[in-house]
């Protein structure tokens, strides 16, 4: 880069009196005016407003700047206002940089000295960027407008309507033989006791006719390529050995079949042939062949009248092309054998509420004799709020889940018993404590206690012992059914899933969203989005919502056509690799690959937080916009413009914990101006040469600030930062003089304090011995 | 249980009880506990109890440190662990009991004729001595004379399957005893005195 092309223009501005009541405006252009490559330094009442826009076009023709500086508000305020200006003035966008002069200085304190001394250092640390500012180009790329939702139960099939419905081509990708899910094998639903599968299966039937849904059954991921705009997915087809389109459904296969096994759709209540129905009203109605049972005598194609079944029909493959993708892989039930306290599977008469679900449709019997029971017991929390055997978390449903049965029960049987036992019962959502209180009115019992044990007695009964903790004494009763509520888990093969999605999961098992309450079915890659049980523990009504919303987020993806991808990626220096593959394991979203040639960055994966530079053993691997000469120069100003002592550097992580520093002066929050802010795209960009430099070129103090939810987890913040004051201990330098925090936006009170604390810690140490700082220097210079 | 109730008022609880507690093996998840009750109703000792477990853990969270501390209660575990078994937060029940006990102990929350404690001191006092468990002694250290007569006849049954004897039984190096509770003592982990 020669120097013309370093012509730098530096504009300060007063921004009425925010800024110039507390810095000295013009002092700071003077000291401005000297720094290297600037060519011109002016000041204005409002930058943003037309004359201070005018100032800035006709110095860039002036002096024919190559580079604008703007000292003023925040980059989150007018970034974009002074990049749009100049790019109209042939400036690429990203050689234009901001010093944050209000929210991070001038309101941040009252003193005028000290201010227009941290304005100086500010500046002088983005002029010194600028120098090294690469132009770039973000670039758009066009969509793909169709959408593969995962998983075809409600929530799949709701989400996946929903798009169709606004004219987007929906492909449905359904393990199982048949869309449906577990909705489909319950009875009714509360709070309104709506018939299960007659609100079902109107949608389904709706599914299956739209023109714009493709429906693939037998059917899993098998693998997923690109980016939002546009994913490839390979699917696999598991042989249903059953032409969907000949099969009429008329049983004469399953007649013949003469294998028997357990029923899945009846939860084990029933037994199937090995060609069967998946259930009655299942899309596509076909039969299909469970090639785990089939034992191939094949007498189903003689009973076929009309030729539906190939023998012959085999794996599958297919790749589709999608712009966006939803999983909605919903949820299985805890098995509660485990807990042998309950005698799950040692009794007929103790079955899990989904076989009860399936138990009520058939017209409720006790599995042992086929009577119908005359005393059920609940026991909720099997597996539930458990952190030793089961799961920590509230299951959520089966509360209500187990009231709404009793309810139904008592309806279907006279004189029916019907207890509850609960931990706490949780009947948050609308309708749901009115319900729980017909619940009681009608007579069902409710006993606070977790039960304890569950005895069988004679044949058909069974002891149910738990505590009435309300009573506080232990309560002994039999029953001839007891109905246990497992814990909900994410569906068999959900990590296997994220794992080739490049999805988190929480520690609770389940998908991670990319923000708790704002951003709530996205995932943490673009484009993904997740809906329903694959989230977490939720009722029907819950996960239509989400169906709803991750439609809704699909389309505002889809729906410009393209995607604008930014070009704020890392990059390899492809002659420095030697593929030892750092990068690839520190990656959040899988971005770098290992190719013969070396590392490589999918560039559209890569969400630019710079975890990958600070690991490269041979420095070689970089981010754009954030290189490592930009981040050396931006030390080198705010760290040596000025004699401020101490002066302390917090490298921010850039978006909420730099937020949260804005909001800090927002609130016109006071803390000392020795601190200055240095933005970095993740603390995880972090290497400890850059705290050296900083403290080497004048810095007596160092944070790291990270915002929380960040690509940066706290555990691996932690180890960072760790590793990063080991490196910097080992040099000399006391480790109280570096200090690292997360922050989340909400919490931007407590950034003034911590930098008040730690400046009068620093001012307590006394600033960095010169002896140590020219020592840092020479081991810098001789790297 | 007397038909009269009484108020639980701020002088009955102490806020440092509960931390104190907390510190004790057993203490260490109390706060975690939902009082789901699954540990009284595995309890099979709590029927000849005051408080069950689940209660004794509310009285430690409430800070009802004398209550804790004083109720028979806390010495009815037979250290059966069927509770902490089954506890979804994997509080060890039998040894919070333990640490209830000896800090009763070394409080002197309970009256010196309390008979849980005669009990265990006589239990350690006959250990100590020979090594081994005097059923016999043990038996006649703590009941009174009306009762130990009421029970001839069945000490005569016992005597005759060779369930109790006379005489004392011993081991072969009662020294290594002494010195093994002499370090537990040393540590302060040894059972009340």
């Amino acid at each position: 880069m020669s120097n013309a092309e370093r012509r730098i223009g530096v504009f300060i501005c007063h921004c009425g009196g925010n800024i110039g009541n507390t810095v000295d405006v013009e002092k700071v252009r003077d000291a401005a005016a000297q720094f290297r490559f600037v060519k011109c330094a002016e000041t204005n009442r409002y930058l943003c407003s037309s004359s201070g826009q005018d100032l800035i076009r006709s110095k860039i023709q002036e002096h024919g700047l190559e580079r604008v500086v703007i000292g003023s508000c925040s980059p989150r305020m007018h970034l974009k206002t002074f990049r749009d200006l100049c790019s109209s003035h042939g400036i690429n966008p990203y050689l234009v940089e901001m010093a944050n002069l209000r929210e991070q200085c001038s309101w941040t304190n009252l003193d005028k000295d000290n201010a227009t001394s941290k304005a100086i250092d500010l500046l002088a640390g983005a002029v010194g960027r600028a120098a090294y500012l690469e132009p770039l180009t973000p670039t758009d790329m066009k969509v793909n407008s169709n959408v593969a939702v995962i998983g075809g139960g409600v929530s799949g099939i709701c989400a996946s309507l929903e798009l169709a419905n606004q004219g987007y081509k929906v492909f449905i990708v359904e393990r199982q033989p048949s869309i449906g899910g577990h909705m489909a094998q319950l009875s009714k639903t509360y709070p309104t006791l709506d018939c299960s599968l007659c609100i079902l299966s109107p949608k389904l039937a709706e599914t299956k006719g739209h023109p714009l849904i493709e429906l693939m059954t037998n059917t899993e991921v098998a693998a997923i390529d690109g980016s939002a705009g546009s994913y490839s997915l390979s699917l696999t087809r598991r042989p249903r050995y059953v032409n969907e389109n000949k099969c009429t459904g008329c049983g004469e296969c399953a007649k013949v079949c003469p294998v028997e096994v357990a029923d899945e759709f009846e939860d084990g209540t029933k037994r199937r042939r090995a060609i069967y129905l998946p259930f009655p009203q299942a899309v596509p109605n076909a039969y299909v062949i469970d090639e785990n049972n089939c034992t191939k005598c094949w007498l189903c194609v003689k009973a076929c009248k009309h030729g539906a079944i190939n023998p012959r029909d085999q794996v599958g493959q297919k790749k589709i092309e999608v712009g966006a993708v939803i999983v909605a892989t919903g949820f299985r039930l805890f098995d509660p054998v485990v807990l042998t306290q309950y005698s799950f599977g040692a009794h007929p008469n103790v079955v899990t509420n989904l076989q009860l679900e399936r138990l009520i449709e058939h017209g409720i019997y006790r599995p042992s004799d086929g009577k119908t029971p005359k005393k059920i017991a609940w026991v909720l929390c099997v597996g539930s709020r458990d952190t030793q055997i089961g799961q920590p978390y509230c299951s959520k449903i089966c509360c209500m889940a187990a009231v709404k049965e009793a309810v139904l029960l008592r309806e279907l049987v006279p004189n029916l018993e019907t207890w509850i036992f609960y931990t706490d019962l949780r009947a948050a959502g609308k309708g749901y404590e009115e319900f729980y209180g017909r619940a009681k009115e009608d007579g069902v019992k409710f006993v606070r206690g977790r039960v304890a044990e569950v005895v069988p007695v004679t044949g058909d009964e069974l002891m149910v012992r738990a505590e009435d903790t309300l009573l506080g004494v232990q309560l002994e009763k039999n029953f001839d059914l007891v109905v246990l509520c497992p814990a909900i888990l994410p569906e068999v093969g959900t990590s296997e899933l994220a794992e080739r999605l490049g999805l988190h999961i929480g520690s609770d098992g389940f998908l991670l969203e990319r923000h708790y309450k704002l951003r709530p079915v996205d995932s943490q890659n673009d484009g993904v989005f997740l809906s329903g049980c694959c989230l977490g523990p939720k009722d029907v009504r819950e996960s239509v919502v989400e169906a709803l919303s991750t439609a809704s987020r699909t389309a505002s993806l889809l729906g410009k056509g393209v995607v604008t991808i930014s070009p704020e990626k890392a990059y390899v220096i492809s002659d420095r690799c030697d593929s030892c593959g750092e990068c690839v394991n520190i990656c959040p979203t899988r971005a770098i690959e290992l190719l013969p040639s070396g590392a490589t960055v999918k560039s559209i994966s890569c969400v630019g937080c710079g975890l990958c530079v600070p690991v490269c053993p041979r420095n070689a691997i970089d981010l754009k916009n954030s290189t490592e000469p930009q981040l050396m120069a931006e030390i080198e100003g705010v760290a040596g413009a000025t004699e401020t002592r101490p002066k302390i550097i917090a490298f921010t992580e850039g978006t909420s914990a730099y937020t949260a520093c804005d909001l800090v002066g927002l609130a016109r929050q006071q803390y000392p101006t020795n601190v200055r802010v240095i933005k970095v795209p993740s603390v995880g960009r972090l290497h400890a040469r850059h705290l050296l430099a900083a403290f080497s070129e004048g810095a007596d103090g160092v944070i790291m600030i990270e915002g929380e939810g960040t690509f940066l987890g706290e555990e691996r913040f932690r180890a960072h930062v760790n590793e990063i004051r080991k490196v910097v201990a080992s040099k000399g330098i006391e480790s109280l003089r570096v200090f690292a925090t997360r922050t989340t936006i909400p919490q931007f009170a407590k950034l003034a304090s911590v930098f008040q604390t730690f400046t009068e810690r620093i001012q307590k140490l006394g600033p960095l011995p010169s002896e140590a700082r020219s020592k840092i220097k020479q081991v810098a210079v001789a790297r | 249980m007397s038909g009269q109730k009484e108020v639980i008022g701020t002088a009955m609880m102490d806020p440092t009880f509960f931390d104190e507690v907390k510190k004790t093996p057993g203490g260490e998840k109390l706060a975690s506990c939902i009082q789901c009750g699954i540990c009284s109703g595995s309890c099979t000792t709590s029927l000849a109890a005051e408080f069950n477990p689940r209660q004794v853990i509310e009285l430690i969270l409430l800070g009802l440190g004398n209550k804790a501390l004083s109720t028979p209660s806390i010495w009815t575990c037979v250290f059966c662990r069927a509770c902490t078994v089954r506890c979804p937060q994997g509080i060890d029940i039998p040894e919070l009991m333990s640490s209830l006990r000896i800090m009763a102990v070394k409080r002197g929350a309970l009256p010196r004729e309390d008979r849980n404690l005669k009990f265990h001191e006589s239990f350690w006092k006959i250990l100590r001595a020979n090594g081994r468990l005097d059923t016999f002694r043990l038996y006649t250290r703590l009941a009174g004379m009306q009762e130990i007569a009421r029970s001839i006849p069945l000490g005569l049954r016992l005597l005759r399957k060779g369930r109790v004897a006379f005489r004392t039984p011993t081991m072969v190096h009662p020294e290594q005893l002494s010195s093994l509770t002499e370090t537990a003592k040393a540590s302060e982990e040894v059972s009340p005195r």
